[in-house]
């Protein structure tokens, strides 16, 4: 998980040098690069959904944390299993549906607006990245079921 | 079923899925997507929950986010935190509770270089507790004034906050960074207006330190003026229209890591440490950003923002009363929901509301992120107050309430002025250069 997150954060450094790239080129060599957006959007794709499951796993996705002080911690532990298992159906959904959107876009041939590249494949990374949270998740309601605690400590 | 009761029902759903520790984002999806398949049909609403996390995940704009992120986490390993500390140190030191006032001063100046609350908090709190407490300060001050120093990094471009409210009202992100500045350093004096009226009353809270030599004053400024050269770039280059925010991002983030290399900062560990807090942070905006994308167009099927605008006008209110209404609903609310969860769950609803009632939609983006800011520091839940907690780890909880109090205080008149004098947000980015 770790390591996808650190491909995701290898993602941002090239998106902040081609960003810084794009300012040199049009400022100083007064040649503007239009593709650079093209390739930032891409990148972001990637930085966005292979980071999904790590930010999952150690709990940073912001939550209301008021049950757990009222309730008995049976009561939680219950709960804890229906949502976690909730957000899996969701998260589950989400990849399905965007790799049907991806076969689509294979079928239109639907690329960015000025190199082309294909949307499909990164339609593919944000299944992938989907899935992988989809586990991080299985594994919380497998972890909130014999009542361990949910996340793993996260870099802060 | 009329779509307003299905609208009301969606929401109740929303409030029952958040009170049992759902992901807010996932959260919004689920209500968006099943009221949306309700209200208008599934295929439409499996294809939006295909499709909106892709558009959003690959909005060029949003590149902005995860790059203003990195160079505030940069800046944290930089080291900038104890140039800025000892710069301020050196110029309010001296004053009544100055080490105080200099933790405000550097906190403000941290804000221009970090976009998140927190991360103010955790820095400006590691270098300038150890001090407060060397000089003996009151604990209540010392904690009270690190949580409420630290809110002013949402509302000090670049902010998180202006961004996501940027998006989900297509607004622009430049000009509400702009419109947050001369807010900011208002709010900077109040906070250190408070300061000094706790300290005339009771002067053991904060006793003054030693005067700073003019020429060591100057030293200092000098160490901090790395920081100002990337806040001048960066948000400089904004308001002449140099730079979109994206570029400002890009370059004052690559400005960081450059002066991180500089000063040795850079080790494996750290930077791996860096980019995962970036990477974290970046996706937990996006899922809230996606969520509440999913979310908006259910509500706005409902009719609920319409119904509420006619419920508003029907009751004859002035626009003022209606404004107060809506800001005391925020600061209450604020007090038990998340900040960011609270922006995305209430604008589809709020941001109609107040340009119906002919209110700058930029002015209430500023107004927003200072009620996000109360929300940040009042009981039960604020978050930066957990943060100070977590760093003066002796200090009671109470205490740190009871800190608190006179700058949520000096919130409350920085909105009160800013509610009567609305140009204090909208003069810069009126005269910005497109």
């Amino acid at each position: 998980m770790r390591h996808l997150a650190l491909v995701a954060g290898v993602a941002l450094l090239l998106l902040m040098m081609l960003t810084v790239y794009a300012v040199v080129m049009r400022y100083i060599f007064n040649a503007p690069i239009l593709w650079a957006l093209d390739v930032g959007r891409m990148g972001l794709v990637v930085l966005v959904f292979f980071g999904l499951g790590y930010c999952g796993l150690t709990g940073g996705h912001i939550a209301v944390d008021f049950i757990s002080v009222i309730a008995p911690p049976r009561f939680v532990k219950i709960i804890d299993v229906i949502i976690r298992a909730s957000c899996f159906v969701l998260v589950a959904l989400m990849a399905w549906f965007g790799l049907q959107q991806g076969l689509d876009a294979i079928e239109m041939g639907e690329g960015t607006n000025e190199l082309e590249i294909p949307l499909a494949p990164f339609f593919g990374v944000l299944a992938f990245g989907s899935v992988v949270y989809c586990i991080v998740l299985l594994v919380q309601v497998s972890r909130a079921a014999r009542g361990e605690p949910i996340d793993d400590p996260g870099e802060s | 079923m009329t779509p307003t009761l299905v609208g009301i029902y969606g929401l109740l759903g929303l409030f029952a899925l958040l009170a049992l520790r759902m992901p807010v984002g996932i959260a919004m999806a689920v209500v968006g997507t099943i009221g949306f398949g309700v209200l208008n049909s599934w295929p439409a609403a499996m294809a939006q929950l295909g499709r909106e996390p892709f558009v959003i995940g690959s909005s060029f704009e949003l590149v902005v986010i995860p790059l203003f992120v990195l160079m505030g986490n940069l800046a944290s390993i930089s080291g900038m935190s104890r140039d800025l500390y000892q710069a301020a140190y050196s110029w309010f030191g001296h004053w009544r509770g100055g080490l105080a006032s200099a933790t405000i001063a550097a906190c403000a100046g941290f804000a221009a270089v970090s976009g998140s609350s927190v991360a103010s908090a955790v820095t400006m709190g590691r270098v300038a507790l150890p001090e407060m407490r060397r000089y003996k300060y009151g604990s209540r001050l010392s904690t009270g004034c690190i949580a409420a120093g630290g809110t002013l990094g949402i509302l000090i471009p670049p902010s998180t906050g202006f961004v996501i409210y940027a998006i989900l009202t297509e607004e622009s992100i430049g000009r509400l960074f702009l419109a947050g500045i001369l807010p900011g350093l208002l709010l900077t004096a109040l906070f250190m207006i408070a300061i000094y009226i706790q300290c005339r009353i009771k002067p053991e809270l904060g006793p003054s330190g030693p005067k700073t030599p003019i020429r060591e004053k100057f030293t200092a400024l000098r160490q901090a003026s790395a920081m100002v050269v990337i806040v001048i770039v960066t948000i400089g280059g904004i308001y002449i229209g140099a730079f979109s925010p994206t570029e400002a991002a890009g370059v004052g983030a690559f400005l960081a890591l450059l002066l991180a290399l500089v000063r040795r900062r850079v080790t494996t560990s750290a930077m791996a440490d860096v980019l995962l807090r970036t990477v974290r942070t970046t996706a937990l905006v996006f899922l809230i950003i996606v969520g509440a994308h999913i979310f908006s167009p259910f509500i706005a099927l409902t009719n609920i923002p319409e119904d509420l605008a006619a419920l508003l006008g029907d009751q004859s209110m002035s626009r003022v009363t209606a404004l107060l209404i809506i800001l005391l609903t925020y600061i209450i609310l604020g007090t038990f929901l998340e900040g960011f969860a609270m922006l995305v769950l209430t604008l589809p609803i709020v941001h109609p509301l107040i340009i119906a009632l002919g209110y700058d939609p930029i002015w209430f983006g500023v107004v927003m992120v200072i009620v996000l800011e109360m929300g940040l520091i009042s009981p039960p839940v604020g978050v930066n107050v957990f943060v100070v907690k977590g760093i003066a780890g002796d200090v009671p909880m109470s205490d740190i309430f009871l800190g608190i109090l006179p700058f949520w205080f000096a919130m409350g008149v920085c909105l009160l002025l800013l509610v009567a004098f609305p140009q204090i947000a909208l003069f810069l980015p009126n005269t910005m250069i497109n």
